[in-house]
């Protein structure tokens, strides 16, 4: 059956192919307007027949070189939602009425089916605006007239930049389908250029020798002025895609944005034949030196004077560091922005706000005051996506913290999480792969793993008159706690919080208690009295002794996964519940105890119980040992949380006893 | 008393002038001086906010703001941000900001040039609006943010600042007072709820109506509560004549409001020629006037899309017709004076409508310009009249939705407006009833198949995913509706009745291990493996508002399990049968010889119960929560 599916689409590729590979812009043909499904994926809303980007550079002599990137889109509106990729926007930076990003040529038309004719309508300037967002980034906005199910709808710009570093990345795969897309780059040898590529689809590439002439007004070194046409080799780079599928995010996914298939440039050095050589980034080694080398972020290394009233050296312990780090996080809090580098730490540390860098930056001087051996860890945060690797790119770091040695180990802190503690970092710095930019001993370090999720729940459990009682000591550790206060912090009170807890575990709390909730690094404990209904006297009891379930339902329910699982930490999970049996009964059954792996212990799931004179004890356990588990095993990761589920409802059976 | 109130007001006045005159006071609004009554439940305290509001004429005017506020902690954080939306009928003249600390000490001055500015408009694709907002964050709590603020109001004025001395919930008020100072020319309307007392002081010239408010403890926010309308005191004020945009009417009532609303659609509705030929030609043969009204909006839902477009006027004056009949685009007023100027072209006369989509009964008495967020279409038939939403290309022809069914709308004629009430439905219309054949095997496993039909709410939000023929949503949307671990499915039938009185269903095979626990030789098998809508969010022990249930409705659920060979049910839950005025919940099953037949209903009855019922609802709905709950037990003979 499956086969059978798969041969259909297979004939269906064949036939798409020969109908709508190459789809010209400035007309549309009447295959394309009659068009009513695009037969590789029934559901699409929208597909689009051509998407093609062209990066060319050219020479003016007011602004000099620049690139300009053209994009031209055609698609095939299928369904009222694809209606939406009818309304477009884009945004583009300008400095000032004259500097800055042009758009050029924006024009677009709809093409329509009316009694047998094709009918154009063209994008009116009436409906093109620009909006302005803060500070220099601008919108433009645009919606297609006459747009329909049924319609075929092209649009096209040029934007011309004269930020050479900023290339604008160019993506094969969209929200709905695509037929044909290509991107066109041709670098002249004054540039070289980055080209990284990620994706899931399979494009073809081809590079090839070119040529390029300009007619250039430069100042050569000695300060001579020359006019003159110059020739340029330079490289051709041509990517083409076909029948590339709608991209759609999954749960546990860090980034959508990793598996998109999609090309960006890091421009690496600048060779004017006129002039020396500009290096930009060439390798890791190279954007750790230039990184140092810049004032806001190696020039905010050096500034140990901040805080020399209140920091002496006075030994380099873990205790001490943890002291410095609490100082400096009592002076300066986060204002919910995220930077690479400082904005001003004399002013954060005046006005006690400032972003993540200005934070973690103040405590790097801070431990350096105290005669630590502190520095910076730089990475593209979890939400951002993944550092190209292969690719040293400076612009595609978006985040530091703190890192520093004491003895031979190394901790790690983000100064910007409130309840963040050394080796316990919030989830967006939680990431695989971030260089530690430590002078010559920079290297790379896999932060994800650094802390634990940690949490242990023991309870014993009675049965009294007004049912099912148990007593809960819940205490959460690392990770678990910091997430649990940033949880608990956004309760009015603890009375708010034990009225949702109580609903949560489907019972009344009483005897509530809870410590360490508002202090970085402390344990959280938990300590109550849970109440469950339930009748003493029947003949059977049955009952569920677990104070909570952490799945209630499978989280993976999709028939198919496309990209890889991601968990948000390493966890350790455990709950151990010891129950008497009430007097007068005895136990009649119990469930199976259950051990359930995953892989090679990437997952872990431990179910034991065993009865033993008027009690019964339960182990419970789930491990998450990795946090990335590939698709090619989603069934296996179905079924570990189908049997954990179903594990987490089994019922313990007890009888009255005699009868 | 009223003497006295007046001499509070005169006080404050002279106390500004004094502050404005040198300049602020370097030590203000400490924290201590609040009572503690005041800081109980807030997140905020309004310490002083101080309206001025000086009409020149009926274009123009001046409206001068001083507001302190007192931010307890980082909840209350955004209360202490400045925001100002300006259009081509207002622009903020001046500016000046004061953070101060906890004892009142200033710790920074803001002035016009650090606010920022933006003229985006995130879901439109223009406004013509320009936001300037200032965002501050303290390191610390509590601290008191000071604006003093001008605006200029111009080209028009259709209302009058609205007085509401709260902002919102978790927030006390120590002091708020405004003054609207008219011409005695001007005849100013308005609308009172809550304990507010309106002062009214006439000069030659000029008339002042005041109001003041003051230690206001804050209102905590509960699930199920009223609207925040009916919570908050609050005066809307108007004048009765107006000119917006040299557009000028009158308020009196809300006949004069249609009126007004006509003049704007004067001219609106030209259509070129071709589409008249075509229009004629597409309901040539359509025998009733129901018939043609359904062929043309048919037309319409094929041919338009919603784009919002809100510059100038275009907040209240449509895009005219023959732009629309050309773009195919426009905001809920363009589409619907589109579909009403292709009914005129072939003489079916119709009527805009301007309607509330968030309050029901707009104000019979206070014509304004606050309730009114939407505009449809009204194609009055006899005993048979349509109600036409336009600004939708897929909601069945003649549906009265449920953002609207019930409400109160303006029916705008030539004659002038006329409150009319759309149909409603009853809770028992708004259903879903899901039906579920199981075999269970003895291992725990399952397999059978299920069938769902929803109306009305059900229907709008499961009708595009059943129209998207996408398996990935469509297994989104069973998943949903019968949360089974890793459920094996067969194909998923769906089918629409975009009627009226529309309905979607869904039937689909299915099979899942692991459905019934097992221990030892017993099997615990789910009576109800439907999703039911939660019924948990009452958690609070107290309660301080009455309990609004804004949308009733009925779910029954029907489940015939086959048992495995050689088992035998060792316990059936009991029948349940709870009867009370917010609802019925109802539950039997039954052992017919190896298949066991439960059924299941819960109703919910629309409604505003007294807050004295909380403990009853409460535990009405957790009685429903546990009951679902339960298992059968078999055992294994």
């Amino acid at each position: 059956m499956r086969f059978y599916t798969y041969l259909l689409g297979a004939l269906f590729f064949l036939q798409g192919h020969v109908l709508f590979s190459q789809s010209k812009f400035g007309n549309a043909t009447l295959e394309e307007l009659n068009m009513t499904v695009y037969p590789q994926d029934s559901a699409a809303s929208a597909v689009i027949l051509s998407k093609v980007g062209e990066t060319r550079f050219v020479y003016n002599e007011l602004n000099g070189f620049q690139f300009e990137f053209t994009l031209k889109v055609k698609m095939k509106i299928l369904k009222s939602e694809g209606l939406d990729l009818c309304n477009q926007s884009f945004s583009y930076y300008q400095e000032s009425n004259s500097v800055g990003e042009k758009i050029t040529g924006l024009s677009g038309t709809t093409y329509n089916l009316e009694d047998g004719k094709i009918v154009k309508t063209k994008l009116s300037n009436d409906y093109i605006f620009d909006e302005n967002v803060e500070k220099k980034w601008k919108v433009k906005k645009f919606s297609m007239p006459a747009a329909k199910v049924g319609s075929v709808v092209e649009f096209k710009y040029t934007i011309t930049s004269v930020y050479l570093y900023e290339l604008r990345e160019f993506s094969f795969q969209t929200s709905v389908p695509i037929l044909y897309t290509s991107y066109e780059i041709i670098i002249p040898d004054y540039y070289y250029y980055n080209v990284n590529m990620q994706g899931y689809e399979s494009l073809i590439t081809k590079k090839e020798p070119s040529n390029l002439n300009f007619s250039v007004n430069y100042r050569d070194d000695d300060g001579r002025y020359h006019n003159e046409r110059v020739s340029v080799n330079a490289d051709k780079y041509l990517m083409v895609g076909k029948d590339i599928p709608a991209i759609k995010s999954e749960p546990y996914l860090w980034a959508l944005d990793d598996y998109v298939t999609k090309v960006s440039f890091e421009l690496r050095s600048i060779k004017y034949p006129w002039s020396t050589f500009k290096s930009l980034t060439t390798t890791w080694g190279e954007v750790d030196r230039r990184l140092l080398e810049a004032e806001d972020f190696g020039g905010n290394l050096k500034k140990t004077g901040l805080f020399k009233d209140d920091i002496s050296n006075t030994g380099q312990t873990l205790d001490r560091a943890v002291e410095i780090l609490g100082l400096v996080k009592s002076k300066v809090k986060w204002n919910d922005q995220i930077s690479l580098t400082p904005d001003n730490l004399k002013d954060a540390l005046k006005t006690g706000m400032g972003n993540s860098a200005d934070i973690n930056f103040l405590l790097i001087n801070a431990l350096k005051a105290g005669g630590f051996n502190a520095y910076p860890v730089v990475m593209s945060s979890r939400g951002k996506g993944r550092l190209p690797i292969a690719n040293p790119s400076i612009s595609e770091l978006n985040y530091a913290i703190a890192a520093v040695e004491i003895d031979t180990l190394t901790y790690y802190t983000d100064a910007a999480s409130k309840f963040g503690a050394w080796n316990v970092l919030p989830e967006r710095s939680l990431v695989t792969q971030a260089r530690a930019i430590n002078g010559t001993n920079s290297d790379w370090v896999d932060l994800s793993t650094k802390t634990k999720g940690i949490s242990s729940i023991v309870a014993s459990v009675e049965f009294t008159d007004k049912g099912m009682k148990s007593i809960v000591k819940d205490i959460m550790r690392d990770e678990a706690a910091l997430k649990f206060k940033g949880y608990y912090e956004k309760f009015k009170d603890q009375s708010e919080y034990t009225e949702n807890l109580s609903s949560r575990l489907n019972g009344t709390i009483e005897d509530f208690e809870i410590s360490g909730e508002n202090s970085s690094g402390d344990d959280v404990r938990l300590s109550y009295t849970l109440m469950k209904s339930g009748s003493i006297g029947d003949d059977m009891i049955y009952f569920n002794p677990l104070v909570e379930r952490i799945f209630t339902e499978n989280p993976f329910k999709a028939e198919t996964r496309k990209f890889p699982v991601n968990f948000d930490c390493l966890t350790d999970y455990k709950q151990i519940i010891s129950v008497t049996i009430p007097e007068g009964y005895v136990v009649e059954e119990l469930p199976q105890s259950t051990k359930v792996v995953y892989g090679d212990n990437e997952l872990t799931f431990l179910y034991r119980i065993a009865a033993s004179g008027n009690r019964v004890q339960i182990q419970y356990y789930y491990q998450i040992n990795k946090l990335e588990l590939y698709q090619e095993s989603y069934s296996e990761l179905q079924d570990f949380f189908t049997k954990m589920v179903a594990q987490s409802s089994a019922q313990i059976v007890l009888k009255k006893a005699g009868s | 008393m009223k003497r006295y109130f007046k001499t509070i007001i005169i006080l404050c006045y002279v106390f500004t002038v004094f502050m404005e005159a040198f300049g602020a006071e370097k030590q203000a609004y400490p924290v201590v001086t609040i009572a503690d009554s005041l800081k109980k439940n807030a997140n905020t305290v309004i310490r002083l906010n101080q309206e001025e509001f000086i009409q020149s004429d009926i274009n123009k005017a001046i409206y001068k703001v001083t507001k302190v506020v007192t931010i307890l902690n980082k909840q209350g954080e955004d209360y202490g941000n400045f925001t100002f939306t300006g259009d081509k009928f207002r622009e903020l003249s001046s500016f000046s900001g004061i953070i101060r600390d906890a004892e009142g000490n200033i710790t920074r001055k803001i002035k016009k040039g650090d606010l920022t500015t933006s003229t985006l408009s995130d879901d439109g694709l223009a406004t013509g609006r320009v936001d300037m907002f200032y965002i501050y964050k303290s390191p610390s709590y509590p601290y008191t943010v000071e604006y003093e603020y001008e605006e200029k109001w111009k080209d028009g004025i259709l209302s009058y600042p609205a007085f509401y001395p709260y902002d919102g919930y978790f927030q006390s008020v120590e002091k708020s007072t405004i003054k609207i100072e008219v011409p005695s020319s001007v005849i100013l309307r308005k609308y009172v709820f809550g304990n507010l007392d309106m002062e009214e002081e006439k000069t030659s010239a000029s008339t002042v109506y005041s109001s003041s408010s003051s230690s206001l403890p804050a209102i905590s926010y509960e699930p199920l509560a009223p609207s925040f309308r009916e919570i908050f005191p609050r005066v809307l004020m108007a004048p009765s004549d107006f000119c917006f945009d040299s557009y000028c009417g009158n308020m009196a009532d809300w006949a004069n409001y249609g009126l007004w609303v006509d003049k704007l659609l004067k001219g609106k509705d030209q259509l070129p020629p071709a589409l008249i030929a075509q229009l004629e030609d597409m309901t040539r043969n359509a025998k009733t006037v129901r018939e043609k009204v359904e062929t043309v909006f048919d037309y319409m839902q094929k041919n338009t899309r919603y784009v919002s477009i809100q510059l100038g006027i275009g907040g209240y004056q449509p895009m005219d017709a023959m732009t629309v009949s050309k773009v195919k685009f426009s905001d809920c007023k363009g589409l619907t004076n589109y579909m009403y100027a292709m009914l005129k072209a072939i003489d079916i006369p119709s009527n805009y409508c301007v309607i509330s989509t968030k309050e029901k009964r707009l104000f019979a008495d206070y014509p304004n310009f606050n309730q009114a967020d939407h505009v449809i279409l009204l194609v009055p038939n006899g005993n048979d009249s349509i109600w036409l939403e336009c600004t939708n290309q897929t909601l069945p022809f003649g549906y009265v939705h449920q953002k609207i069914a019930g409400h109160d709308a303006v029916v705008i004629g030539e004659t002038g407006g006329a409150i009319a009430r759309l149909p409603d439905y009853t809770d028992k219309q708004n259903k879903r009833e899901s039906t579920l054949n199981l075999t269970v095997d003895g291992d725990g496993g399952v397999s059978g198949d299920v069938s769902t039909v929803e109306y009305l709410d059900g229907f709008e939000q499961s009708y595009s995913v059943m129209e998207s023929d996408d398996r990935d949503r469509l297994v989104k949307y069973v998943n949903q509706s019968i949360p089974i671990s890793k459920m094996q499915l067969g194909q998923i039938k769906t089918s629409l009745n975009k009627s009226a009185y529309p309905s979607s269903s869904m039937s689909v095979p299915f099979s899942a291990a692991d459905f019934a626990a097992k221990t030892g030789s017993r099997l615990f098998i789910p009576l109800s493996p439907v999703r039911q809508a939660s019924l948990n969010m009452l958690t609070a022990q107290t309660r301080v508002h009455d309990i609004e249930i804004s949308q009733g409705f009925t779910d029954s659920v029907f489940v015939s399990i086959n048992l495995p060979q050689g088992y035998a049910v060792e316990l059936l839950p009991k029948d349940i049968m709870i009867e009370t005025e917010f609802g019925i919940f109802v539950c039997k099953s039954e052992n017919k010889e190896g298949q066991i037949i439960y059924s299941q209903t819960i109703d919910i009855y629309t409604g505003r119960y007294d807050k004295s019922k909380y403990a009853d609802i409460k535990s009405f709905f957790t009685q429903i929560t546990s009951a679902l709950n339960r298992k059968m037990v078999l055992k294994q003979l």
